[in-house]
């Protein structure tokens, strides 16, 4: 029976052209199925781009998502897939089409565990028109025959602070979270102070959580968060941060892979001890 | 006030004792300096003049004397106050104990209060009550006014640690048209004490995230802030340590003092009133 897991992390380029982010994240899969990976953690709106355009087929985009997750469970890797997403939102009088920032997650052999959407949007979340995430979500991610308790925080569900919503992960831990996955893809590159201040607050929040709260696998976008090509640093660090110290940093520019093996007795719990009324896939 | 071209905020990192009388003379000596200084308004830290004592249950009969004998010292000496205190407050609904930032000017005039929004432990303890309202208010100077936000302890910061939804306090009152932040502070430190190995390394993440949120807030709303901490532990007990967070003041991400993090220390900043203050003809009567 293994008693490590491991998680990869590529922080990779994030275009705005799916094709081009199908192959990157492709290649992403590669190395993890060569590296023996568990769960690979992919940047927020990788396959899709963070822009409006990726809404304009939906068909194009559901047939990427297609393709990614055959490739996936033929190479017996999971995912925590970013990419932005249209939902079908029932209610009692009409079907209507929702969109979603989401972390999809998959196992190994290809079987969805469900999403998490982000609740605190920025600015370009509200002009492409996301509609935030609600409630206390995460996937049980399955660790021999017990459960990781497992959150997804994209980009600012970290922090908070920026929003008027705040303390999510503190609301997840309290529920029982065990490990949090965090896809991002901030703006960057547009004045060197304030990527300087931003790069400070943005490790600032991710250790203390680690430390606090639970370790972090964070994967930020090394392309502009507009998808163009860019030469200098992410404006997070991609890695794993547990009890306030980093214990993988990778560069922080251009592509990277990345892994970390997490004792899967320590983070695990069984069926009976999972967290009640939150930690599910939808 | 320095000229019209300037306005001098003082600070006094000081102190926070369980014991009034101790505080006031501590506080009246900081008056004392600050007159020496020119300076126009001080900020003291969080509940200074109470102390942060985990048994305020009901309003001490030596508090209302102590904040009257500070008031009238702080006109005696024309020294305009932004001071931190816990405080009970009569409410529409009753008597509530508030951590509260108390504004006056260099004449005792009360300008009015701002309550502490994000409680924490501490508070409970204390039975101070979360004021889910966020506000600010006009700190004359001349014939303008500076829109001035207090924000008390983690009102700065939001917490990762405090259960109920925490609002971006910072944010609002940016969105309110504050000028200047005003933040008395109080937070834990020195816990290592008791837990070398761990804690310690905890304070150094909470210093990290304390000078990050500082210097992002400063920028990003670009409002200028003047922090002052407690020199003791919270409890008031004695402490040689590291404060909980600089005090200073810091503009457009930048520290523009320089205050050691022990013991007592006193600073000003002298601001551009053009920066800061606003023409307000019609400005509600203090």
């Amino acid at each position: 029976m293994k008693t490590n897991i491991r998680f990869g992390g590529a922080q990779i380029p994030v275009t705005q052209f799916q094709q081009k982010n199908v192959k990157t994240i492709k290649k992403a899969i590669d190395w993890a199925a060569e590296n023996n990976v568990d769960y690979l953690v992919t940047p927020e709106a990788s396959l899709s781009g963070y822009s409006l355009s990726c809404y304009e087929d939906l068909t194009f985009l559901e047939t990427g998502l297609k393709e990614i997750e055959s490739y996936a469970a033929e190479k017996k890797v999971g995912l925590c897939l970013g990419t932005l997403w249209v939902e079908l939102n029932v209610t009692k009088d009409k079907k209507t089409l929702v969109k979603r920032n989401q972390i999809r997650f998959y196992t190994p052999e290809g079987r969805y565990l469900g999403a998490v959407d982000k609740q605190v949007l920025t600015p370009l979340d509200l002009e492409i028109g996301i509609i935030k995430g609600d409630g206390l979500e995460g996937a049980l991610i399955p660790a021999n025959d017990k459960f990781i308790p497992t959150v997804g925080l994209i980009c600012a569900d970290l922090y908070g602070h920026c929003s008027a919503e705040g303390g999510l992960p503190q609301k997840l831990f309290n529920i029982g979270a065990k490990l949090a996955i965090h896809s991002t893809n901030a703006e960057r590159g547009l004045d060197d102070f304030k990527d300087n201040l931003e790069m400070e607050w943005l490790e600032a929040n991710i250790r203390r959580v680690s430390y606090l709260l639970f370790p972090v696998i964070s994967v930020d976008n090394c392309y502009t968060m507009a998808g163009e090509p860019y030469k200098g640093k992410t404006i997070t660090q991609s890695g794993v941060c547990m009890g306030g110290k980093w214990v993988i940093k990778v560069p922080r520019r251009g592509t990277q892979y990345f892994y970390h093996d997490f004792n899967a007795d320590y983070f695990s719990v069984s069926e009976e001890n999972i967290p009640g009324h939150a930690i599910n896939a939808k | 006030m320095q000229n019209n071209d300037k306005i001098r905020f003082g600070g006094a990192q000081i102190p926070v004792t369980a014991d009034i009388s101790k505080n006031i003379t501590t506080i009246k000596k900081a008056i004392d300096w600050a007159a020496e200084n020119n300076v126009d308004y001080l900020v003291t830290p969080e509940a200074s003049l109470s102390g942060y004592s985990p048994s305020f249950n009901s309003i001490p009969e030596n508090l209302i004397y102590a904040l009257e004998h500070i008031e009238s010292y702080a006109a005696e000496k024309k020294v305009g106050l932004c001071l931190g205190t816990l405080w009970m407050e009569e409410e529409f609904n009753g008597k509530q104990v508030r951590n509260q930032i108390r504004f006056y000017d260099c004449d005792n005039h009360w300008i009015g209060s701002v309550n502490k929004n994000i409680t924490i432990e501490e508070d409970k303890a204390a039975n101070v009550l979360r004021d889910p309202v966020t506000k600010g208010l006009f700190l004359p100077i001349g014939d303008k006014v500076i829109p001035t936000g207090g924000l008390i302890c983690v009102d700065m910061y939001g917490s990762v640690g405090t259960v109920d939804s925490v609002p971006n306090i910072p944010a609002k009152l940016a969105f309110y048209g504050a000028k200047l932040f005003v933040h008395s502070t109080n937070g834990t430190r020195g816990a290592w004490i008791n837990n070398p190995l761990k804690e310690e390394f905890g304070e150094s993440i909470q210093d990290l995230w304390h000078d990050a949120c500082f210097k992002r807030n400063s920028f990003i709303h670009n409002i200028p802030i003047i922090t002052v901490d407690n020199c003791y532990m919270t409890d008031g007990t004695e402490y040689h340590g590291n404060t909980s967070s600089q005090s200073g003041v810091l503009i457009r991400g930048k520290w523009m003092t320089n205050v050691p993090r022990c013991g007592t220390q006193y600073f000003y900043y002298d601001f551009n009133v053009e920066d800061i203050a606003i023409s307000m003809p019609n400005r509600p009567s203090v």
